[in-house]
C-alpha cells in the first residue's frame, strides 16, 4: 500500500512536466481526445516562435535578466550581510530585511510604480532589473546572515593575525570558504528572477517580455502549445540545478543547492 | 574592508532594501488621504470611509485569509501524515530526488497545468467522458474559476505540501527525533502516543516560523488566483491589481487604501513571526535549512 501511494505521489509530481512536454509537441489536441490527434511535431520548438509568439527573444530576455539579478544580488547581499551580521544592531537589520521579502511582489510593484514612472524606468529592461534587484537583495541578505557566524569571523581575524591584508582576507579566505553559500544564493536569486511574473508585468508594462509574461500572453491567446513550450523552458533551469545538486553536490564535503 | 565601507553598508541596505518599500508605502498612505496624486485635493478620510464600508474589500481579505490558512493547514497535515507514514520510502535517493521536482514548478506554470487538467474541456473531463462518468462536457463540474476556489486551493497545495514535506523531513533529523522515538518505544510508549506527544509537537514548533511566513506568501499569491480564481470576490493581490489597472481613476485611491491595510496586516504578521522565531531559536532561512 505504501509503495503504491509513493508511486502515485511521485507520478503526480512528474505529471506536470511530462504533460507540458507532450503538449509542446502537439498540434491538434482538442476535446475529447486523450492523446494528440494529429501526431507530434517539432515545429513549435524549431521555429523559435517566429510564426507567432517569438519565445526565443523572451527566453533570451529572461536569461539575461536572471543572470544579472543573480550576480548583482549575490554580490551585494554577501557584502551587506557580512557587515550587518557583525553590526551591534544586527537583530534590527534582520527584522527589517524580512519586510520587503515577505511583501507580495505585485503589490510591491504597484507601490514602486510611481517612482519608476517619474524616473522613466517603467517599461525598460533596466527598470525591471532594478525592481527585481530591490526584491531579491533582502532575500540574499537573509540567506547570508546566518552564514557569517563566529567561526567565519575567527577565520578572518586569524588572517589578520598572520599578517594578511583586508584584500587577502576577503579574496583568499572569505570568498573560497563561502563558495557553496555564494552558489546557493546565486541560483536562488536567479530562480526568483526567472520565475517572477507580477512585478515584471507591472514595472515592465508588458514591454519587457520575459518567458513568464509570454506564457500568460499565450494562454490569453489560447496558444496552448507554445505556452506549454515556454513552460518547459521555464522549468528547465531548476530541473537542471536539481540534477546537478543530486549528481555532484550531494557528495560529502559539498554544499546542497536544494 | 575600510571603515568608510563599513559605514556605507547600512546606508546601501537602507537605500535599496528599506527605502523603496517605505517610500512606496508613504506615497500610498498620502494618496489614500488625498494629499498627493492627480485626484488629491487636500486631506480627506473619504477614501478610507468608502473603502472600509465596501463589502468587496472585506470579502477579498476574508477569502485570501481563509485560502492561505486552509492551504497552509492542509499542506502541513498532508506533509506530516506522509512523513510519518512513508518515512522508509522517503529515504530512497530516487524518491528524495523526485520530491524536489514540484519546487521547479513556478506558480504560473502550475496554474497553467491545473487550467489544462481541471477545466471543463481539460484532461480530467476527457477521462471522465471516456470512462462514462459524464455524457456531455456540461456535466463536468467547474473546478477552475469556481465559487469554492477549488482550482486555486488544489494548485497551491500541489506547490506547497512537497516543500513542507522536505522541510519537516529535515527538521525530523535535525531534532534527532528517530532517537527520541526509539527511546519512547523503549519506555513503553505506543506508536500513536510517540507521534502525537513527541514527533508532531516538536516538528510543528520547529517549523512554525516557516509555516507562518508561507502563510504570508500565500496571502499575497498572484499568479495562481489570476488564472484559476474568481474576479469577485478576488484574492487580495488580484483585487489591488484590478483597482490599479482599471480605466476609472477614481479606483486608484481605493487601491492605495487596500495596499496600506495589507501592509499593516503584514507588519503585524511579521512581528508575530519574529516573536515565534525568537522563541523557537531556529534559523529558517539559512542555506543549510
Amino acid at each position: 500500500m505504501r509503495r503504491i501511494v509513493t508511486v502515485l505521489l511521485l507520478s503526480l509530481f512528474v505529471l506536470p512536466f511530462g504533460y507540458l512536454l507532450l503538449l509542446s509537441f502537439a498540434t491538434g489536441w482538442r476535446f475529447p481526445a486523450l492523446l494528440p490527434e494529429e501526431g507530434l511535431t517539432l515545429d513549435h520548438w524549431t521555429n523559435l516562435g517566429s510564426t507567432g509568439g517569438n519565445w526565443g527573444a523572451s527566453a533570451l530576455t529572461s536569461l539575461l535578466l536572471a543572470i544579472a539579478v543573480g550576480l548583482i544580488s549575490t554580490a551585494a547581499g554577501f557584502l551587506t550581510a557580512k557587515q550587518l551580521a557583525a553590526h551591534p544592531r544586527r537583530s534590527l537589520w534582520l527584522t527589517l530585511a524580512y519586510f520587503p521579502y515577505a511583501f507580495s511582489p505585485v503589490i510591491y510593484a504597484h507601490c514602486l510604480k510611481f517612482f519608476f514612472n517619474v524616473s522613466n524606468l517603467s517599461g525598460a529592461f533596466s527598470g525591471v532589473l532594478l525592481a527585481q534587484f530591490i526584491l531579491t537583495y533582502p532575500f540574499a541578505i537573509l540567506l547570508f546572515f546566518n552564514h557569517f557566524d563566529p567561526a567565519i569571523k575567527a577565520m578572518e581575524d586569524l588572517t589578520y593575525t598572520l599578517g594578511g591584508s583586508a584584500r587577502a582576507a576577503f579574496w583568499r579566505v572569505l570568498v573560497p570558504i563561502s563558495r557553496p553559500a555564494l552558489l546557493i544564493c546565486f541560483f536562488q536569486t536567479f530562480l526568483i528572477s526567472w520565475f517572477e511574473y507580477g512585478l515584471t508585468a507591472v514595472i515592465g508594462l508588458g514591454q519587457v517580455r520575459t518567458l513568464t509574461i509570454a506564457v500568460y500572453q499565450y494562454i490569453g491567446e489560447a496558444n496552448h502549445y507554445v505556452a506549454a513550450l515556454a513552460s518547459c523552458l521555464i522549468s528547465l533551469p531548476p530541473l537542471l540545478l536539481l540534477w546537478l545538486n543530486q549528481r555532484f553536490l550531494l557528495a560529502p564535503g559539498h554544499g546542497n543547492l536544494a | 574592508m575600510t571603515m568608510k565601507f563599513k559605514h556605507l553598508t547600512p546606508l546601501f541596505f537602507l537605500t535599496f532594501a528599506i527605502l523603496p518599500l517605505a517610500a512606496g508605502l508613504v506615497y500610498a498612505l498620502l494618496y489614500s488621504l488625498g494629499m498627493v496624486g492627480a485626484l488629491g485635493q487636500g486631506f480627506t478620510l473619504q477614501n478610507w470611509q468608502s473603502t472600509l464600508s465596501d463589502v468587496s474589500f472585506w470579502a477579498s481579505f476574508g477569502v485570501s485569509i481563509v485560502i492561505a490558512a486552509m492551504v497552509t493547514g492542509i499542506s502541513t497535515g498532508l506533509a506530516l501524515g506522509l512523513l510519518l507514514w512513508l518515512r522508509p520510502q522517503l529515504e530512497q535517493p530516487t524518491v528524495r530526488f523526485l520530491l524536489h521536482w514540484p519546487l521547479a514548478l513556478p506558480p504560473m506554470i502550475a496554474a497553467f497545468f491545473s487550467f489544462q487538467w481541471l477545466g471543463s474541456s481539460g484532461m480530467l473531463a476527457r477521462i471522465a467522458l471516456h470512462i462514462g462518468w459524464i455524457d456531455r462536457i456540461d456535466d463536468f463540474p467547474n473546478l477552475i474559476n469556481d465559487a469554492w476556489y477549488f482550482g486555486v486551493c488544489f494548485t497551491q497545495i500541489l506547490l506547497t505540501f512537497p516543500f513542507f514535506l522536505l522541510l519537516l523531513r529535515s527538521h525530523y533529523y535535525a531534532a534527532n527525533l528517530p532517537n527520541f522515538a526509539q527511546l519512547a518505544a523503549t519506555l513503553g510508549a505506543s506508536s500513536s502516543y510517540t507521534h502525537t506527544r513527541i514527533i508532531i509537537p516538536v516538528l510543528l514548533q520547529r517549523a512554525a516560523p516557516t509555516l507562518l511566513l508561507y502563510f504570508v506568501f500565500l496571502l499575497g499569491a498572484f499568479e495562481v488566483p489570476l488564472l484559476l480564481g474568481r474576479q469577485s470576490p478576488a484574492m487580495i493581490s488580484i483585487f489591488i491589481n484590478q483597482k490599479f489597472n482599471r480605466f476609472n481613476v477614481a479606483d486608484l485611491p481605493v487601491a492605495y487604501v487596500v495596499t496600506v491595510v495589507y501592509s499593516v496586516l503584514l507588519i503585524v504578521i511579521i512581528s508575530i513571526f519574529w516573536n515565534v522565531r525568537k522563541r523557537t531559536l531556529q534559523p529558517t532561512l539559512s542555506p543549510d535549512s
